[in-house]
């Protein structure tokens, strides 16, 4: 089913133009690269805050929740990139295992960073430096990492 | 195209123990790759967390200088990682990156951001303090605009690296 929806997939005019379109694939990436930019240094941010490692402009809760909206606009973009370079290489991405790990990263992070606004905005009058803040802050800094690590592997890894 | 002193160096570099050992595993390049993205990724989104503000697009209620004096410290260390990331990952390649147009002209965009951070620093930035918090001066936006130009066009240019 999966080698259907491939075929489907490459056969389409937009991963056509991409592939005959010499720059298409690396502005692609620059701009994933880009976004990546503002979810792993936003989420440095809300981990180094909530250890209170990093002095804090405002309220630690405020700060977070500010940050929720980097990270979230970032995935945004990454999404919309990550699937033009799927569509332009079909073939070799989706098959590839650590593309599938990375995918399965990605729906693991998306669930904590609800679990954890969720989190902040119930806690929002005490500060949000709880230990659940901490757990939540790192789990999620830790994943999105992987998330970068998986993604630069994608070009040496099998399928 | 670099001199016959410069191309000595590199060839040199290139037969370092720690380059013709990273070149030669199957898993130490991607893995200081790995390090390397996860370090410019830091360095510039928090850089354009500075830049966003000097241009009065983001945290319009906070003073700049809270923002610098909180983001400062792990641009920093994101920088010196990737400086010694992006080290290992040239020297296992040196004389081929060192003719490469786009790592060079990535080299020269990374001199300009560090004359622009330079310039705000010593110059535009010196009574940062006293800033008001709404508006920053004409200078601090025309810093913050230049500075996203040339780290985005840095990201480009590592990423056209590899294409060209």
């Amino acid at each position: 089913m999966l080698d259907t929806f491939i075929d489907a997939l490459a056969a389409t005019s937009l991963s056509q133009w991409v592939q005959s379109t010499g720059w298409a694939i690396p502005v692609a990436q620059s701009v994933h690269i880009l976004a990546t930019g503002a979810v792993t240094a936003t989420s440095w941010i809300v981990c180094l805050r909530v250890f209170g490692l990093m002095r804090s402009p405002e309220a630690v809760s405020d700060a977070i929740a500010a940050s929720f909206r980097w990270i979230y606009a970032g995935i945004v973009v990454l999404l919309l990139s990550g699937a033009l370079l799927v569509i332009a290489e079909p073939r070799d991405i989706l098959p590839n295992r650590m593309f599938q790990l990375k995918m399965l990263g990605l729906l693991l992070a998306l669930a904590l960073l609800q679990l954890y606004s969720r989190y902040v905005h119930r806690k929002s009058e005490s500060g949000g430096t709880s230990r659940g803040s901490k757990v939540l802050a790192t789990a999620s800094l830790v994943l999105f990492l992987a998330i970068v690590v998986a993604g630069r592997w994608i070009a040496y890894a099998g399928t | 195209m670099p001199g016959p002193s410069v191309l000595a160096f590199c060839r040199w570099l290139e037969h370092t123990a720690a380059a013709t050992t990273i070149a030669e595993s199957d898993w130490l390049f991607p893995a200081i790759e790995s390090l390397h993205v996860i370090a410019l990724t830091t360095v510039v989104g928090s850089i354009a967390l500075v830049d966003l503000r000097l241009l009065s697009l983001s945290a319009r209620r906070i003073p700049v200088s809270r923002i610098i004096d909180a983001t400062l410290p792990l641009t920093w260390a994101a920088f010196v990682l990737a400086v010694i990331s992006g080290a290992l990952l040239f020297a296992t390649d040196a004389t081929g990156y060192v003719e490469n147009p786009p790592f060079r002209y990535k080299m020269l965009l990374i001199a300009c951001a560090g004359v622009n951070m330079l310039v705000f620093h010593l110059v535009t930035g010196r009574r940062l303090r006293e800033w008001s918090t709404e508006h920053t001066p004409a200078a601090a936006k025309l810093a913050g605009a230049l500075s996203l130009i040339l780290w985005t066009g840095t990201v480009v240019l590592g990423r056209w690296i590899a294409f060209a």
